[in-house]
């Protein structure tokens, strides 16, 4: 099981979104962690054989996806960032449809999709109108289809934009049951969610893969250390403009800031360990905020 | 299958497209109604002069005109002549007003009425209805009904060479030819008799056929771009079998929906009306009407009716095809519907705005006159490398191979728009 990609390069009029891309993926969760406007929807659109490549190759086992056709859609599923419904089917109905569309037999079908429906937690609501439900639950039922078929590979773009912290959870736990003996790639902004589910993480920046690994390993690659330092209220606008402060804490006599910095930013600095969010930050800078205020989550 | 089935449902279970076919069903109803109880409906007047209508008149009219039904030859005119000027020469009842008394007349005419139409029609002195020809029947002298089948051809002929004619102008010498064998050809004598069940069945599907294609024309729009209207499109196209077998299930969809729809709404519309109005005259030539005197179509009502039925179902086909490419080009819902709305609306219009001898020969090609051909009672003939063809002939062939050729061009064009 191997999936690779070579040179993969994507262009739209000037600009490229995906910039010569190589990568190999065996069985297992990665984590595409990058900003808005990285390229990983690019990529996994790519991926999917949605976008053709400008130039490079996406190639399954030894052969190029765009020509196993359906073939390598066979071995897919895919619950894209911008997912919509048939808002008129109820859940069953929409699960039962997209079965149909994978080739899933009937009788085979019906089983899945009580499966998949029980797996997400959706079997109470199977009778609920696709629009009458909440966003959290339309998630549900978007993982739902994307493993109907049981794929081989599994591309979830932003699979928990919008959902709370409980359903957050929920969804990282799914993940874990679903990574055996397949390859998820799960793109995200929010560090959490692959830290405690991927086993390899991809850092992408402005199209290209920046650092790949584990997470002790991507940890290891960040050139800034991080330190906690306390300083009075009218040094914290100073700190700010001269270090990547990647957190504030209000104390009575001022503020306690962690600051990313190779060396000690003072002298009574203290050195504390570094975590994803923490890389995240040295790499993408004032950029992991994100649109949404999630990159830091 | 399964594909296609989950494409109709698509359909059935939007809100708005539940409320187009119950409007669909409404105009069809409102067809059959208008056709029964509307003013340009089956009356019958009674002995008393007053005029009622609905189911049981027309029973009554037919009634009274199947005993002067069948060949309409020279002893059936003869009698038919003799009749009416029998009723026209009794005794009006001075009791009653003039209107009244006219009504009373008119009652006993009524089983008269398919045959007194054909005298006027063939004694009214030229091709055109004028002012006054209602009143020619009763005039005509019975050594002059051995001229009724010959006069239709010959009004033909003086309308096609009488420079003031309308007809002068508007033929080549090839079309007049065609027009003169035409008449010619029309076996004779007819079969006449009570046809009104036929002719409102025309009338009230005419109605449904044509404003039915906008309602079928909103139903079929969602075929092509609900995945993208929906932003469904992106599991749809990643799936295994959603490019493909997918683009022929919709195809298959929109084809099906169509023609269920389409034939069960309008067998519906005419068996209904042919119940209560009656099936007879069915096997009347079409020119043993008014309407159709001058018609160079030979075929029944019976036939009329099937053709017309055939030539709206390629009208709805066209409509779906067109609807369905619009949408798979366009990806948008609103665009597909406006297309053939201006397509069927703007040609009608503009028909009853412009000039209509010099735009009706273009306009009759536009697919609203499809199902109104046969009834176009100003003759229109194209001449096609030196043959005479009708416009029912170009319609049928355009439209059809129009409406293949969309259905293809709809899958490559929705399988190019798949991938980016």
């Amino acid at each position: 099981m191997e999936l690779k990609i070579t040179d993969l390069t994507k262009d739209f009029r000037k600009t490229r979104a995906v910039n010569r891309v190589n990568y190999t993926f065996h069985s297992g969760v990665y984590g595409l962690l990058g900003v808005n406007g990285a390229g990983k929807t690019t990529l996994m659109r790519m991926l999917t054989t949605l976008l053709n490549p400008t130039s490079g190759a996406v190639i399954w086992d030894g052969q190029d996806v765009f020509q196993m056709d359906k073939d390598y859609r066979r071995l897919l599923g895919y619950l894209p960032q911008d997912f919509g419904v048939y808002p008129d089917f109820t859940v069953q109905d929409y699960l039962m449809y997209i079965a149909t569309l994978k080739g899933i037999k009937p009788a085979v079908a019906k089983t899945r999709v009580e499966e998949m429906l029980h797996l997400t937690g959706m079997t109470q609501f199977k009778g609920k109108k696709m629009k009458a439900l909440s966003g959290g639950m339309k998630r549900r039922a978007g993982i739902a289809q994307a493993v109907l078929n049981d794929p081989k590979i599994l591309i979830l773009d932003e699979p928990t934009a919008g959902l709370d912290p409980s359903e957050r959870i929920r969804f990282r736990n799914l993940i874990s049951e679903l990574a055996a003996d397949r390859i998820v790639l799960l793109s995200t902004h929010i560090v959490s969610d692959v830290e405690s589910a991927a086993g390899q993480i991809i850092l992408m920046k402005d199209g290209e893969f920046l650092v790949t690994g584990t997470s002790d390993e991507i940890i290891a690659s960040c050139p800034d250390r991080v330190w906690i330092c306390k300083v009075p209220k009218e040094q914290v606008l100073y700190c700010h403009q001269t270090y990547r402060v990647s957190n504030v804490k209000t104390l009575s006599s001022g503020a306690e800031l962690r600051i990313l910095s190779p060396e000690a930013p003072m002298s009574d600095a203290v050195q504390e360990e570094t975590s994803l969010e923490d890389v995240f930050l040295s790499y993408f800078g004032e950029k992991s905020g994100g649109e949404d205020g999630n990159g830091m989550v | 299958m399964a594909m296609v089935w989950y494409e109709i449902k698509k359909i059935l279970l939007r809100p708005s497209c539940q409320i187009a076919l119950l409007i669909l069903l409404v105009l069809a109803g409102q067809s059959c109604y208008r056709v029964l109880y509307g003013s340009e409906g089956v009356s019958w007047t009674n002995e008393l002069g007053q005029t009622e209508t609905g189911c049981a008149a027309a029973r009554k009219l037919r009634n009274a005109q199947r005993e002067w039904s069948g060949t309409l030859d020279q002893e059936l005119l003869e009698k038919a002549l003799a009749e009416l000027k029998r009723i026209d020469s009794a005794p009006d009842d001075p009791s009653l007003d003039e209107v009244t008394q006219s009504n009373i007349k008119f009652s006993q005419k009524q089983k008269l009425m398919p045959i007194r139409t054909l005298l006027n029609l063939s004694f009214k002195g030229g091709y055109e209805w004028q002012y006054g020809s209602y009143f020619v029947a009763e005039k005509v002298e019975p050594e002059q009904l051995p001229h009724f089948y010959e006069n239709r051809i010959q009004h033909l002929k003086e309308w096609l060479y009488d420079e003031d004619s309308t007809g002068y102008t508007r033929f080549s010498e090839t079309e007049k030819q065609y027009l003169i064998r035409n008449y010619e050809t029309l076996e004779t004598p007819f079969q006449v008799g009570y046809t009104a069940g036929w002719e409102q069945a025309f009338s009230a599907s005419y109605y449904t056929i044509l404003y039915g294609t906008i309602l079928i024309a909103f139903l079929i729009s969602g075929v092509f771009a609900n995945e993208f209207r929906w932003k469904a499109d992106s599991v749809y196209f990643s799936t295994e079998l959603g490019r493909k077998e997918g683009s022929a299930a919709k195809l298959t969809a929109g084809f099906l929906f169509t023609t269920v729809v389409y034939w069960s709404v309008l067998l519906a519309v005419n068996l209904f009306i042919l119940i209560f109005l009656g099936f007879d005259g069915g096997n009347c030539p079409v020119q043993a009407t008014f309407h159709y005197w001058n018609s160079i179509h030979h075929i029944t009502f019976f036939q009329l009716s099937l053709l017309q039925l055939a030539d709206g179902y390629v009208l709805w086909m066209f409509i779906s095809a067109l609807v369905m490419l619009v949408a798979a080009a366009s990806r948008s819902v609103s665009i597909s519907v406006c297309v053939p709305s201006v397509l069927i609306m703007v040609p009608d219009m503009l028909e009853r705005k412009v000039d209509f001898e010099k735009a009706l020969s273009l306009l009759t090609l536009f697919p609203h006159r499809m199902t109104s051909i046969y009834a176009n009672r100003t003759l229109i003939l194209y001449t096609i490398l030196g043959n005479v063809v009708t416009p029912a002939f170009i319609q049928r062939v355009l439209f059809s191979s129009l409406t293949i050729l969309m259905f293809a061009v709809c899958y490559r064009v929705y399988r190019r728009k798949q991938i980016r």
